[in-house]
Parts: structure tokens; C-alpha cells; sequence
């Protein structure tokens, strides 16, 4: 059974198409790319299947499950990150940590467990007691992992998470994706970094204004292209669908 | 389902947000606690009111004759008699017990009949100018009604250059002791010239006095000082700045209150969104309605928290404001009195809290929730402000929000028989339409934090680019109701400064009405003939909107003889119109039927109605815009009949068009009309039976329902 499993998406914004007949699944265990040039639908679509967002038409179910039936269930299983996102700057990390683990019905044994562990994960000890607003940005980026995965969700979308971090931190946070894979989570995640792509995902899937362009595999679509990298590969992609829609 | 456990986790964490935010807790707590108490404290140390010099609490002495006094006290009336300048005019009366029980009770009336002081202030005018003498005489004022200290003080300020009581009482050791006051007017040459010469006066007879006293009763205290001088500045100037200031700290309070809850309200709608820390909140299995729930309770809170402290200090602004002995109701504040202000305030804080909801739900972003703030506050305070400070009679402006509760509950309690019922109502009346702008406001909360296609924001609407479209949207529905408002409000403040004649000017706000629902439907590019959805009228159906306009009209006109409150309703058309040239029968016609009928219809009907039924279900598109267009008759006590009348005319609307529901409309005020002449109806009446009379209404109301409920036709709107 799929992760995710995604059927004919739409999504419009007064009379702008974001999304349109957005179909995929995601299956656990695999680490999957969502590729795009910007404005393509990446944001939108990751929104939607986190539940941020209400989609126009279509289906997003989990494992089965959907989000009219079973909203809970499957926020609780869903751990989700975007570049945009923050923690309340009037809190300290722990509380905000000790509030969402309350929020996911932890007890307060449990909170404690988690977050020493997260702490030991993500080397969370210097920033523990800081408010959020005092905190550097791969400290904040740290915190808001843990604050994503405080559940440890069996699914995971994380949306341009390493935007704007060092490689050092970013290397840390693709090898903790790769952890997670191979405990069987189902990973979905958007990213303009394209070595990235290459470093941890299984499959890719290429949207551009709002369509399914391409649902494969890293050595597939580098094949189809005889190309030397990600990067040339991906632009050739690119460059077939604009000559595609255009006629 | 909605877990409590959840609700209680969001609304910890809102608490705590809330708590940590340092302006919140300056608008929220430093100011309702210390802030306007200390201004209230300053205000009154600047009015410089001289209570403090009279030692003898007035209630006790209320009656005392100021010129009896000085007429029965031989020392002084020799002092004072032997003056070439002095003429002292006696009353030769003695007061009985009786007289100065009737003279207490004078005094006691003289608050329920402020109006009439105009014959008392003409009587003591009369008295005075007969004593005054225009070759520099001073003159002793003398009374033909007695009154209380306060009361002469009030009326002698302009009358007289000098005003002198002589109050006895007695001292510790039981001694009768003769105080004299003397009452002038600071800010006036001649009185203060007056007080001296007085003062020398009394001062050389003293002196006599103390020679005569020790001789007789040897060294006592009286002895040594057997007149007790006082003086009392009767200079207003500071008073009236204590008194505008007084009302002005109503309309401050209620700034700082819609701050203080605004401010939260804000920071937990689109300041967590603006800051997307929303998405947090929203990856947590907590559904959206757990999160509104938790942040509006909050809210709720803030504003309960503010609203104790300010709704006491509001009581004390309007006391003072009205000038009436600060803090001299304290005694009369019983048990069901203090429940009453303790359930204003809840219901009060739930109300406020509830359109601030509404307000930020609807916007898109914190300058847009601001800006909305601020043109709510404007709206508000300005027209309040204008009441307070030119003392102007208006229901406007002050009656249509629930939350000016307080004037009403502050007049009610410093009255001797407050209107429970009609204290009770208007909070019942808070609370119901705060459950609708909830209920409101979480649609528009949902749409806000998840987003939804084809939304058009009120900004949209005004904007060059975006203000064409296809249909009536919502924000229509909001922006014509903010402009109508906009324009009933200050358009009816300007005809009562002005004293203009409502008569002649009642079309206008009604043709303002009309003529914001055809510049709004054309400025959004739809044509004025579709988007109305007229209808047609038939034969058949007018027949049954005949009856129905006739039974409502009836029904109401029983349900308002259930409350004596209620009674403000029935307007008296010949007592208020009669004396006016065009008043007629076909003028009455026109103005109370035919063009509030037309304009009232196209706007509340076809362009609010519509607007959110174009969105939303029948239920929310015409509880929302009755709901408005009860809000629009500026009268806490017409909200019931006119928002159900507005219920059943949007219900035609759907049914029929627009037509019939102008046409039901034009019957119903057509039919008021004639109740409002008609000398023969008040034998139609129950007398004193609420029971038979709410009986009538309510099968009334039934045969109605029933009636319109009844036809079959197809619906002329989807």
C-alpha cells in the first residue's frame, strides 16, 4: 500500500491554475524528489498533501486513509517542513518542543524521552533554553526539524528545508532522511539543490506549471537524457516540456 | 469530534503567547489597571471641585434655608443689616418637620426632572433681579424652594455676585455651632471683591463676638471662635473641563478596549499566519475548529479580563460625566445590580471578542486587520464622542452595538427602578449575535489559514484591478453594509447637530442606501437588471404577502405592549411629524413605505443577500444580512422585529425575487403605518397580559411561515 497516494490534484487560486491532474503515489521506504523551476506547483502541491492547503479537486489518501475520515490519524503520522516556516519566537525551543509534543497527546514522561533524544539527534543542547528569536539559523533549522519529527512521524515532506543552510548542515539533515528511509518512512521532498537529488533520493518527480512531467527514477531519467549529472539531465527534461506545452 | 483536551492544549499556548507580548500586556493590563485610574485621578485633582470644604456630609443637612438662617441668627443678621451696602431680604417662615421632609424629597425629584430646572432657574432668576441693585449692592439671593447646597450651588453660579449659607450643626461637644459659607465665583472680579468685603465684615463682628461670648460663657472654644468662616469657590471652568473630560473617558475606555482586544485577536489570526508559524499548529492532529475554538476562548478572556476593570471605570466616567455626585449611587448598588454590570461585562467581552474574530477572519493580512481596526474605531468613537460632547440626543450611534450596554446599564442603575428586562434583553441579544459572528467567522478563519479558490476580498472589490466580477461575492455584502452604515451613522449624527427636521430628510440615508447598491453593482461590472433578480408579481402570491405584511404588522404591534420598553417602538407619527408642512397621507406614505421599501430591498436583499448566497447556505446569507439590516435601524429595541422581518423578506427574495420581496416590504410598513395613526388599536390591546399579547405574535409568526412555506413556485435564485 502506498504512503501517499495522490489522484487527480487540482488547485486554483481565483483564476490561477496551480495544480492541475496531479497524479503519483509515494511508497514507504524510498526517498522521493519533487522537482520544479520555480512557480511550477512544488509548494502548492506538498501543502496540499500536508493538509495546509485545501485542494480545489482530487484525492490524497495515506496509507488508505483520508483526511475527511481521518484527519487526526494521519496528522499524527505526518511530520511536515517548509524554508517559510518558524517556531514562536516568545518560546524557548523546549517549550515549543514540550507544547507540540502535548499537542500530539504525549505525556509528560514521554516529552521528556523525546526531547532528550532530539536533543542528542540534532545537538539541540546549546538552543534548549533559548527563545527562538535568539537563535542562529542552522540552530533554528535544527529546532524546527525537531519540532517536524518530535512524533516521529512515518511520513515525512519536507519542502526546501536546506534553502538557505551551510552544506555542513545540510549534509546532516539529507543523512538523517537517509536514517529515516531505512527504517521504512516514506519521504517526499522539494529542493533546488540537485546534488542533493543525487545524494538520497529513490525516485523523482518533475512538475511544471502544475503538470506531471516526469514520475522516475535518478538513473532513469539521467538514461533517457545520456546525461553526466542530475543538473544537465533535469534542464533537458526542463527543456522538453516548455517545447511540449508551447506547440 | 472535537476533543476538549485539545481545545485546552491551544489555548495554553495562546495564553502563554499572549501573556509573553509586552504590548498586549501594556493595552490589556497596565492600562485598564493603572493607567486610566491614574488619569481619572488627575482629571479629578485638576477639576479642583471644593467638596472637601464642607465638613458636614450634605445628605444629612439637606434642607436648610440660607436666608431663614441668616434671618433668625440675630449676631449676623446685625452684622450684616447695619451695612449700608448689605440688603438682607429675609423669608419669615419657620420650617416644620414636615416641610423639610417635603423639602428632601424636592431634592430627591430634582434628579428625575432635570428638565423642568429651567422654571426653577427663571424663579431664582426673578428673585434675584428684584434684590439686585445696580449701584455696586451686593445681593443676598432668596429662595422660594428649598434645595440642597448642591443644587443652589449649580443654580447661583451666573445669578449672584456672592452667595452666603449659614449652616448649624453641631460640634464634638454637642455645642450648636453656626458655620457660615460663603460662595463665589473665583473667575469674577466683583464676586471675589464681594467675598472679601464680606469676610472683612464678618471678621470685625467677630472680633465683637468673642467679647460678648467670654463675658457670658467664659473661655470656651466657641468662645474664642463663634463664627466659623468657609469659603467655596463655585468657578466652573474646571468643572466643565472635569465634565468633558468625564465623558471623554467613556470614548477613551472604549478605545483602549478595542485595542486591548483587537490587539490579541490580531497577533492570533494573521499575526500567526503572517509569521507562519500557523503551519505548526496546523501539522498537529488538532482540527481547525479546535484551533479556533482554543485562540477564540482565548481572546474571549483577554477581553473579559479587560472589560472587569474597564466597565467600573466606565460606570465612574458616566457618573461623572452627568455630573452627578461621584460615587453616590455606591449605596444603591444591590446584588441584582452588580449581577446585572457582571453579565453586561461577560456578555459584553463575548460580543467584542466575536466581531474582532470577524474582523480579522476576514482579512488578509495585519495591515488589512489594522486598517479594518482602525475604520471600526472611527466608526464607533467619533459618533460617541459627538453624543458625549454636544450633548446630543441621538439613538444612532450610541444604540446599535451591544457593547454601549454600559450607557444603558449606568442609566439604568443610577435610576431608581432600573429596566432589568430590558438590561437582561440586550444582553440575550449579545450573546445570540455573537454566536453568528463566530459562526462566521470560522468560515472565514478556514478559508484564511487553508485557503480557498475564488475567494474576493473586500480589497479586491476596491481595487482597479481586480473589481470586476462575475457575481455578487461576500465582500460585496460587507463593503455595501460598511458604507450604508458609514453613511446612516454620520449622515443621521450631521441632521441632529444641525436640528434639521427628519421629516424632510428621512429619503436621504434611504437614497444613500440605493444609491451605494447600484454604484457598487456597476463599479464591479455586473448588470444591474441580472444581478437583482427581480421576479415578477402575481396575482395570487401579492394576495398572500397582503395578509402576511398585515398579520406581522399586527403581531409586532402586540409584542411591543409585552414591554413597557418596547412602547419607544410605536412610533407616534403625529406627535413626532405633525407639526411638520409636508406631512401628509401620501407623504407618510412615500417616506415610510415606498422608498424604504425600494431602497432597503435592492440593498439588504439584492446586493447582501445575494453576496453571501452566492457563497454560503439560505441560513447564513440571510441571518447574516437581516442581522445587518437590524443593525442599520439604530435601535437596540427594533433589532428583534426588524431582523425578523428581514428574515421573511429574504426568504421571499429566494423564492420569489425581488419584486415581491419590495412589494411584502412596502405592506408591512404600509400596515405599521396605519397602526401608528390609528387611535382604536390600544382597545385591541391585552391590557397588562404579555401572555395573550406574545400569544398573538407568535400565531402570527406561524401563520406566516406557514403560508409562505406553502408555495410551491420554483425558486427564482440558486
Amino acid at each position: 500500500m502506498s504512503a501517499i497516494k495522490v489522484q487527480n490534484l487540482r488547485k486554483v487560486f481565483q483564476e490561477t491554475v496551480a495544480v492541475e491532474s496531479l497524479s503519483f503515489d509515494i511508497p514507504f521506504g524510498e526517498v522521493t524528489a519533487l522537482l520544479g523551476s520555480n512557480g511550477a506547483g512544488k509548494s502548492t502541491t506538498l501543502n496540499m498533501i500536508a493538509g495546509i492547503l485545501l485542494p480545489t479537486e482530487g484525492s490524497i489518501e495515506f496509507a488508505g486513509l483520508n483526511f475527511k475520515d481521518h484527519y487526526k490519524e494521519i496528522k499524527s503520522q505526518l511530520g511536515y517542513l517548509t524554508s517559510d516556516m518558524e517556531l514562536y519566537e516568545s518560546f524557548t525551543v523546549q517549550e515549543t518542543l514540550e507544547v507540540l509534543a502535548e499537542m500530539k497527546g504525549f505525556s509528560k514522561k514521554q516529552t521528556k524521552s523525546r526531547i532528550e533524544e532530539l536533543t542528542e539527534e540534532f545537538s539541540l543542547q546549546e538552543c534548549l533554553h533559548k527563545h527562538y528569536s535568539e537563535l542562529s539559523s542552522g540552530q533554528k533549522q535544527r529546532s524546527l526539524i525537531s519540532s517536524s519529527i518530535i512524533h516521529d512521524p512515518k511520513i515525512l515532506i519536507f519542502d526546501e528545508v536546506t534553502a538557505s543552510l551551510d552544506l555542513v548542515v545540510s549534509k546532516d539533515i539529507m543523512d538523517y532522511l537517509i536514517k529515516e528511509k531505512e527504517r521504512g518512512k516514506a519521504i517526499i521532498f522539494s529542493t533546488h539543490i540537485l546534488s542533493e537529488v543525487e545524494y538520497i533520493s529513490d525516485r523523482i518527480i518533475m512538475i511544471e506549471k502544475g503538470h506531471l512531467v516526469k514520475d522516475t527514477t535518478y538513473e532513469e531519467l539521467i538514461g533517457e537524457y545520456e546525461s553526466k549529472n542530475i543538473t544537465e539531465a533535469f534542464y533537458h527534461a526542463l527543456l522538453d516540456e516548455q517545447k511540449r506545452s508551447q506547440t | 469530534m472535537i476533543s476538549l483536551r485539545n481545545i485546552k492544549v491551544v489555548f495554553k499556548k495562546e495564553f502563554l503567547q499572549i501573556m509573553r507580548d509586552k504590548s498586549v500586556l501594556f493595552t490589556n493590563f497596565f492600562i485598564p489597571l493603572f493607567g486610566i485610574p491614574l488619569y481619572v485621578i488627575f482629571v479629578l485633582e485638576a477639576a479642583t471641585y471644593k467638596e472637601a470644604n464642607i465638613e458636614a456630609p450634605l445628605k444629612d443637612n439637606t434642607v436648610f434655608n440660607i436666608s431663614y438662617q441668616g434671618a433668625v441668627a440675630p449676631d449676623i443678621q446685625k452684622a450684616l443689616q447695619d451695612d449700608a451696602k448689605i440688603k438682607l431680604v429675609p423669608l419669615n417662615k419657620t420650617l416644620s418637620e414636615d416641610e423639610i421632609i417635603n423639602y428632601r424629597r424636592h431634592y430627591e425629584e430634582y434628579h428625575d426632572l432635570k428638565d423642568k430646572s429651567l422654571s426653577l432657574k427663571t424663579q431664582v432668576t426673578k428673585d434675584t433681579e428684584e434684590l439686585k441693585d445696580n449701584n455696586d449692592k451686593l445681593s443676598l439671593a432668596r429662595e422660594k424652594m428649598f434645595h440642597s447646597l448642591e443644587i443652589l450651588q449649580k443654580k447661583y453660579q451666573d445669578l449672584a455676585d456672592l452667595h452666603v449659607a449659614f449652616f448649624e450643626h453641631q460640634d464634638e461637644d454637642n455645642s450648636p455651632l453656626l458655620t457660615t459659607y460663603l460662595f463665589y465665583n473665583d473667575d469674577k472680579n466683583t464676586s471675589k471683591a464681594a467675598k472679601k468685603y464680606i469676610e472683612e465684615l464678618l471678621q470685625k463682628f467677630e472680633d465683637q463676638l468673642i467679647i460678648e461670648y467670654k463675658e457670658k460663657k467664659g473661655i470656651t472654644k466657641n468662645a474664642l471662635n463663634p463664627l466659623a468662616i468657609k469659603d467655596v469657590n463655585l468657578d466652573r471652568s474646571s468643572d466643565k473641563f472635569a465634565k468633558t473630560f468625564g465623558l471623554g473617558l467613556g470614548a477613551i475606555i472604549l478605545f483602549f478596549l478595542l485595542i486591548s482586544i483587537l490587539n490579541p485577536t490580531i497577533n492570533t489570526t494573521i499575526g500567526e499566519r503572517d509569521q507562519n508559524t500557523y503551519k505548526v499548529l496546523l501539522m498537529n492532529p488538532v482540527s481547525l475548529h479546535e484551533i479556533f475554538i482554543g485562540k477564540y476562548l482565548n481572546v474571549a478572556l483577554q477581553g473579559l479580563l479587560t472589560l472587569l476593570p474597564y466597565s467600573i471605570e466606565s460606570i465612574v466616567a458616566y457618573s461623572w460625566g452627568n455630573s452627578n455626585f461621584l460615587f453616590q449611587f455606591l449605596p444603591e448598588l444591590t446584588f441584582v445590580k452588580l449581577l446585572i454590570i457582571f453579565i453586561g461585562t461577560v456578555s459584553g467581552a463575548i460580543f467584542l471578542s466575536s466581531l474582532c474574530f470577524l474582523v480579522c477572519s476576514f482579512s488578509k493580512s495585519r495591515v488589512q486587520a489594522q486598517s479594518m481596526v482602525t475604520l471600526l474605531i472611527f466608526l464607533l468613537i467619533i459618533p460617541i464622542v459627538t453624543i458625549g460632547v454636544m450633548d446630543v440626543k441621538l439613538s444612532y450611534s450610541s444604540a446599535f452595538l451591544p457593547l454601549v450596554n454600559f450607557p444603558l446599564i449606568t442609566e439604568n442603575l443610577l435610576q431608581t427602578s432600573p429596566h432589568y428586562a430590558a438590561a437582561f434583553l440586550a444582553f440575550a441579544v449579545n450573546i445570540i449575535i455573537s454566536f453568528f459572528l463566530i459562526w462566521f467567522s470560522l468560515g472565514a478563519f478556514t478559508v484564511q489559514w487553508k485557503g480557498k479558490s475564488d475567494t474576493v476580498s473586500v480589497s479586491d472589490l476596491l481595487s482597479k484591478k481586480k473589481r470586476k466580477t462575475s457575481r455578487l461575492t461576500p465582500a460585496h455584502g460587507f463593503l455595501a453594509f460598511a458604507l450604508s452604515f458609514v453613511g446612516y451613522v454620520y449622515g443621521g449624527t450631521l441632521i441632529s447637530i444641525l436640528e434639521i427636521d427628519l421629516f424632510n430628510f428621512l429619503f436621504a440615508p434611504l437614497l444613500f442606501c440605493l444609491g451605494v447598491a447600484v454604484l457598487l453593482t456597476s463599479y464591479s461590472g455586473l448588470d444591474l437588471v441580472k444581478t437583482y433578480q427581480w421576479g415578477k408579481i402575481e396575482k395570487g402570491y401579492a394576495l398572500k404577502l397582503l395578509f402576511c405584511a398585515f398579520a406581522l404588522s399586527l403581531g409586532f404591534n402586540y409584542l411591543f405592549q409585552m414591554l413597557p420598553e418596547l412602547e419607544t417602538l410605536k412610533v407616534k407619527f403625529p406627535e413626532v411629524f405633525g407639526s411638520n408642512q409636508f406631512a401628509s397621507g401620501f407623504s407618510y406614505f412615500l417616506l415610510f413605505a415606498v422608498i424604504p421599501a425600494f431602497c432597503e430591498e435592492i440593498l439588504f436583499r439584492g446586493i447582501i443577500f445575494k453576496g453571501f448566497r452566492n457563497q454560503y447556505s439560505f441560513l447564513i446569507a440571510a441571518t447574516l444580512s437581516s442581522l445587518f439590516f437590524a443593525i442599520i435601524h439604530f435601535s437596540l429595541f427594533k433589532w428583534g422585529h426588524t431582523f425578523i422581518g428581514g428574515f421573511l423578506m429574504a426568504y421571499i427574495y429566494e423564492k420569489r425575487g425581488l419584486l415581491n420581496a419590495i412589494l411584502f416590504h412596502l405592506l408591512f410598513n404600509s400596515f405599521g403605518l396605519l397602526f401608528g395613526f390609528s387611535k382604536n388599536f390600544a382597545k385591541l390591546i391585552f391590557e397588562g397580559s404579555a401572555f395573550l399579547n406574545g400569544s398573538v405574535f407568535i400565531a402570527a409568526l406561524l401563520i406566516i411561515i406557514y403560508i409562505l412555506k406553502s408555495d410551491t413556485s420554483q425558486k427564482t435564485n440558486t
